[in-house]
């Protein structure tokens, strides 16, 4: 069971080392001290990542902080401060969740329909003032297009690893699997709001980026039952302070300090050598890899020293993937070979890759992780970790 | 309605998108469910906290029961809070 998105050491990371046989016990002791940020948990079995996240075994981790506690900034737990976690799920006709690994499409394992905390289509009665939404992609491929109905203006206060430097006024939004963004929507004219949470390989059929989309041509029954719909309770207490100017700030190394760089390559189609046959106790195939090396719990494939500032690159042979290093946050330089956007430019555990230019960002590791006890870096479509897109680094 | 679509970031044209949403009555489900709010458990105290990986079943559907794994509940996990980051 990993922690998404803590700064901690491997032996508290949670990774495939750490795996929780049936019966047995894990007591980890959990330090944690890092700025304020939406975190998740999730399963990490190797090979069975993607099969035990799916069925349920994920939750969400709030790190609050003294300046966050001093901000006006919404955080009335389950009233003001809501948790959003997106998944998608298919059904059999007896109502059970439909899921084989090696069944999956290139793109990963698509559920058909949209679940928001395990509900489809839901509900939540809000204050008529500010609220904020701590949006987890907890899909184990998709990634989401989300966007009011109304077109409503909201702003973007925080990504993966904590606040932005400031709030970003966004109309809509793109999230990768992994991803976590914490939106806050104005509900003081007391209307409705109906967040969509659209599969965005839907919508950007054309994969090229660059395309016109039309709302009306994506399938009506599909939309509506792709809606959060927020709706005002007049009776509920509302926060309608203006939100902060300054959020936060975020200090970039600067280049004499960052000591290396290291390459990434993702393949998708990994047929020789180490890993390329069925093993590891059964588990699935290894046919997908990073840098040539399909993950291998044997293996460390990267040494990385401690406190010291590392550029990485990361792109892949075939399409985007959201690409996810343990015990760190990290800042994104650029993201398939563009300049990081206002919104993507705060502390990041995720970042989105592709086939045409690099992903860059700059990280440092300031936990230990050992040779029994690693950290990982990987594709966070899961069935891609699952059949190899995965290596193992120690920081030390 | 139409939007300019890059990878990374959206931009939505003026227009609102509610004509593209079928009409209130036109919902697939009725009534719509609550969003359910996945319990607390402040891990900031230093106290264990005990949780277990189990089996469970979720309604995700009206009257339809699905088998689902879950960390102590039936399925997902309780939200940890931890009120003692360091910024």
């Amino acid at each position: 069971m990993h922690g998404h998105g803590l700064h901690v050491p491997g032996e508290v990371d949670g990774g495939p080392q750490l795996e929780i046989s049936p019966g047995g016990v894990w007591q980890p002791k959990i330090s944690i001290a890092q700025p304020a940020a939406t975190c998740w948990y999730h399963s990490h079995t190797h090979g069975k990542s993607g099969e035990q996240t799916y069925r349920g075994l994920a939750g969400l981790i709030l790190i609050d902080d003294d300046d966050t506690d001093a901000m006006d900034l919404p955080n009335r737990y389950g009233v003001d401060d809501l948790p959003v976690i997106i998944q998608d799920r298919t059904f059999d006709a007896e109502g059970r969740l439909l899921y084989a690994l090696m069944e999956a499409e290139e793109d990963g394992w698509y559920g058909d329909t949209v679940v928001v905390n395990g509900a489809i289509a839901p509900l939540a009665k809000v204050p008529a003032g500010k609220v904020r939404l701590r949006i987890l992609n907890g899909a184990n491929a998709r990634f989401y297009f989300v966007a009011f109905a109304d077109g409503r203006t909201f702003h973007k206060i925080a990504s993966d690893g904590g606040l932005l430097p400031s709030p970003v006024p966004l109309t809509s939004m793109e999230m990768s699997p992994g991803e976590r963004c914490e939106i806050i929507v104005d509900m003081s004219d007391g209307t409705d709001a109906d967040l969509l949470m659209l599969f965005e390989d839907l919508i950007d059929d054309e994969g090229d980026g660059t395309s016109e989309i039309d709302l009306s041509r994506y399938p009506a029954a599909l939309l509506a039952a792709s809606t959060l719909t927020l709706q005002v309770d007049p009776s509920l207490a509302a926060q309608r302070a203006p939100l902060p100017e300054t959020l936060t700030t975020i200090t970039r190394p600067r280049e004499d300090e960052i000591v290396r760089t290291r390459d990434f390559h993702l393949t998708m189609q990994h047929s020789a050598g180490h890993g390329a046959q069925a093993g590891h106790g059964g588990h699935a195939m290894m046919d997908m890899a990073i840098n040539g090396a399909s993950m291998d719990l044997n293996v460390i494939n990267e040494r990385v020293q401690i406190g010291v500032w590392e550029r990485w690159r990361i792109r892949s042979d075939q399409g985007a993937h959201p690409f996810h290093a343990h015990g760190c946050s990290f800042l994104i330089e650029q993201s398939e070979g563009e300049a990081a956007s206002p919104d993507q430019q705060g502390w990041k555990d995720i970042v989105v890759l592709d086939d045409d230019d690099w992903s860059e960002i700059v990280v440092r590791f300031d936990h230990k992780a050992t040779e029994q006890f690693p950290y990982m870096y990987h594709c966070h479509i899961l069935e891609h970790e699952d059949r190899g897109m995965m290596g193992q680094f120690t920081v030390t | 309605m139409t939007f300019a679509l890059s990878r990374r970031q959206v931009l939505i044209g003026a227009s609102a998108m509610a004509a593209a949403l079928p009409a209130r009555g036109a919902w697939p489900l009725a009534p719509r469910p609550a969003l359910p709010i996945p319990p607390l458990r402040n891990g900031a105290n230093g106290d264990p906290i005990d949780l277990q990986i189990r089996r469970g079943a979720w309604s995700f559907m009206p009257g339809v029961q699905t088998p689902t794994l879950g960390v102590s509940q039936d399925y997902l996990a309780p939200t940890f809070v931890h009120d003692g980051g360091a910024s």
